[in-house]
């Protein structure tokens, strides 16, 4: 679950103050699937890297799986992050120097995990993505979709409870992105909350719910497409 | 070391750029740990003792005039003027001086052959004044006497007299039993002479000479138009003594002096080009050492400016600064440790060529190891820098950049 109330957030130069988020309550439960639309520049990217706790919020107060963010050390935010929340980038962000299966491993590394859980997850999420047999290829063999399959697999290994995707078909033509979308619709399904962050409206509203962003005014727009599974 | 396995694989994927480095570090390393060696050695022989009591000694030059009888007379009377100052322990004349770079150098041998020479070696012409005067220690046999001493005007090494060798030269004649050149009758440049005593240490004055170690004192005293005068002060007043005996013979009618000098001005003036030398060595080593530190610093920015949105990824997916840190510190370390070995076989293998072919003493192993130990320290130092900027890095970066 995830809760966020009277939350903003400002950028400060020397002169100017851009506030990027207005102040705005929300409530994402778990299992939910969730869409966040909005033109470029409107604070899409600036909410996902809040939620994601890339980033510090400024006003407000935001509470993550129990663990209220705020009062978290840079050091506890990162174990957070490496426990709680997947990432899936809209350019892949693999590590080109490493094979698929080292690229999945990456995030397992930074825990205490024994090899072999960590062998068994990555062939598992591996398995989940159909690219298990492709383990030892490097990000350069494959083709985009299968990129972001990867990079989906490196997300869901480390067992998040959130899944937040920044553009995850932006790259991608019509077809593979929406084999993307099936894979992440499936994962949602087994109970892993999404956030989603994206231009396309056709894939938003495979979401259960959308938000739309506008000048950094959070508007939800009530939209159920099916039940939380 | 969880990082280790990874770093290995990214450096072996992508080998251009640490190749350069590790090369850089190897290359650095032979030339560093071969020229530090080289410095020690010429420090070690800046500070080789020379046997003397150096802090005491001054000598000069100063010449006779008159018939060979009157030479002696005159040049007797110099040394008991200055031996009767209160400041002065010693006096005596001797035909050069260690580490002037004048001086005669005559073969030796145990048959008066040329061709069955055994060695050259210095020579010094002087009396049973000599050994005090000069601080020297006998280590076997005994010292010059009086009755020994044979005066002549010029060229006493034709003269058969007894004679005192240095242990270097006696070990050089007799390498199983030194001492037992006691007694023997070497040839000097094929002159008989017998050998009564051993010193310890006396020096050529020649330092860059194979058998600078390898020196006559033969008790014959020669009275040449100019005689070498050197005197051994009471501790602590050699100051003094000096004024007082330049004070002394000046007074002499017509007298001229050349050469004043203390030993250590005898010293510091021979020593002087090997001197700068080793401060130029070591303005090499540092200036190399500071290069290298930098090529790796600017690498490692290069690196991290390169990986920005890989820093920022690896953040995101929950490294810690510390993680991020420490994976450059290891990289940097992995990188260091591929050139060092690289390093250290150039270095032996340069170091079997330089002994084979120019008869150069090799590198002991402790320099390499302790070459090693700094380089890789050094390495770590300036990677810090870079490697905290790569912790500083904000997650943020993998979402925002292309």
């Amino acid at each position: 679950m995830l809760s966020m109330r009277h939350l903003s957030k400002a950028y400060y130069t020397d002169t100017i103050k851009t506030q990027a988020l207005q102040p705005f309550d929300l409530r994402i439960e778990q299992g939910e699937f969730v869409s966040v639309v909005g033109p470029s520049g409107s604070g899409k990217t600036t909410f996902l890297n809040i939620t994601g706790l890339l980033e510090d919020f400024c006003d407000g107060s935001y509470e993550l799986d129990g663990f209220n963010v705020e009062k978290l050390s840079d050091k506890a935010k990162s174990k957070l992050r490496n426990e709680k929340v997947g990432f899936i980038f809209q350019s892949f962000n693999l590590i080109p120097e490493l094979n698929l299966y080292d690229n999945v491993d990456m995030p397992l590394r930074y825990r205490k995990l024994s090899s072999k859980e960590r062998h068994e997850r990555i062939m598992d999420a591996l398995n989940k993505v159909g690219l298990a047999s492709r383990k030892d290829h490097y990000p350069s063999q494959l083709s985009g979709g299968q990129q972001q399959r990867v990079a989906i697999a490196r997300a869901i290994a480390g067992k998040p409870s959130f899944l937040l995707a920044d553009e995850p078909t932006g790259n991608l033509d019509s077809k593979m992105a929406d084999s993307i979308m099936e894979l992440l619709m499936d994962i949602n399904a087994q109970g892993t909350s999404i956030v989603m962050v994206t231009h396309d409206t056709q894939q938003a509203e495979k979401a259960h719910r959308i938000i739309e962003i506008r000048d950094g005014v959070i508007i939800e727009r009530k939209h159920c497409n099916k039940a939380i599974a | 070391m969880r990082d280790l396995l990874p770093i290995l694989k990214t450096l072996n994927k992508n080998k251009a750029s640490p190749l350069l480095l590790i090369l850089q570090i190897a290359l650095t390393f032979t030339i560093l740990v071969n020229a530090i060696y080289m410095m020690i050695l010429k420090e070690q022989e800046l500070v080789q003792p020379t046997g003397l009591a150096e802090s005491q000694l001054f000598s000069f030059r100063t010449h006779f005039e008159g018939s060979d009888e009157e030479k002696n007379a005159a040049l007797d009377t110099d040394l008991a003027d200055i031996r009767a100052l209160a400041s002065v322990e010693s006096v005596s004349t001797i035909t050069s001086m260690p580490l002037t770079n004048w001086g005669r150098s005559l073969d030796v041998g145990l048959t008066p052959e040329e061709d069955e020479r055994i060695t050259h070696a210095g020579y010094y012409g002087s009396d049973d004044t000599i050994v005090d005067t000069l601080g020297l220690r006998v280590v076997a046999g005994r010292n010059l006497q009086h009755n020994d001493v044979v005066h002549t005007y010029f060229d006493g090494h034709t003269e058969s007299a007894s004679v005192l060798v240095s242990q270097d030269l006696a070990h050089k004649i007799r390498p199983n039993d030194w001492r037992s050149v006691i007694g023997e009758t070497i040839y000097v440049e094929s002159v008989p002479q017998k050998v009564v005593g051993i010193v310890e240490t006396m020096k050529s004055p020649w330092r860059f000479w194979y058998a600078y170690d390898m020196t006559v004192i033969s008790s014959v005293r020669e009275h040449y138009e100019e005689s070498i005068i050197v005197v051994k002060a009471k501790p602590g007043q050699r100051e003094i003594a000096m004024e007082e005996v330049q004070a002394l013979m000046l007074k002499k009618p017509g007298r001229q002096l050349d050469a004043f000098k203390s030993f250590e001005q005898i010293k510091t003036e021979n020593l002087q080009a090997d001197y700068a030398v080793s401060q130029t060595l070591k303005a090499v080593i540092a200036a190399l050492a500071c290069v290298t530190m930098l090529g790796i610093f600017g690498q490692a920015r290069y690196t991290v400016y390169k990986r920005r949105k890989q820093i920022g990824t690896r953040r995101a997916l929950g490294a810690t600064q510390a993680d991020i840190l420490r994976y450059f510190m290891i990289e940097n370390a992995v990188v260091s440790l591929f050139g060092i070995t690289l390093g250290i076989v150039i270095a032996i293998t340069a170091n079997i060529y330089l002994v084979n072919y120019f008869g150069l003493t090799s590198v002991p192993g402790d320099y390499l190891i302790a070459g090693a130990i700094v380089m890789l320290l050094a390495g770590q130092l300036a990677v810090t820098y870079p490697a905290m900027i790569a912790a500083r890095v904000p997650p943020a970066i993998a979402t925002r950049t292309a």
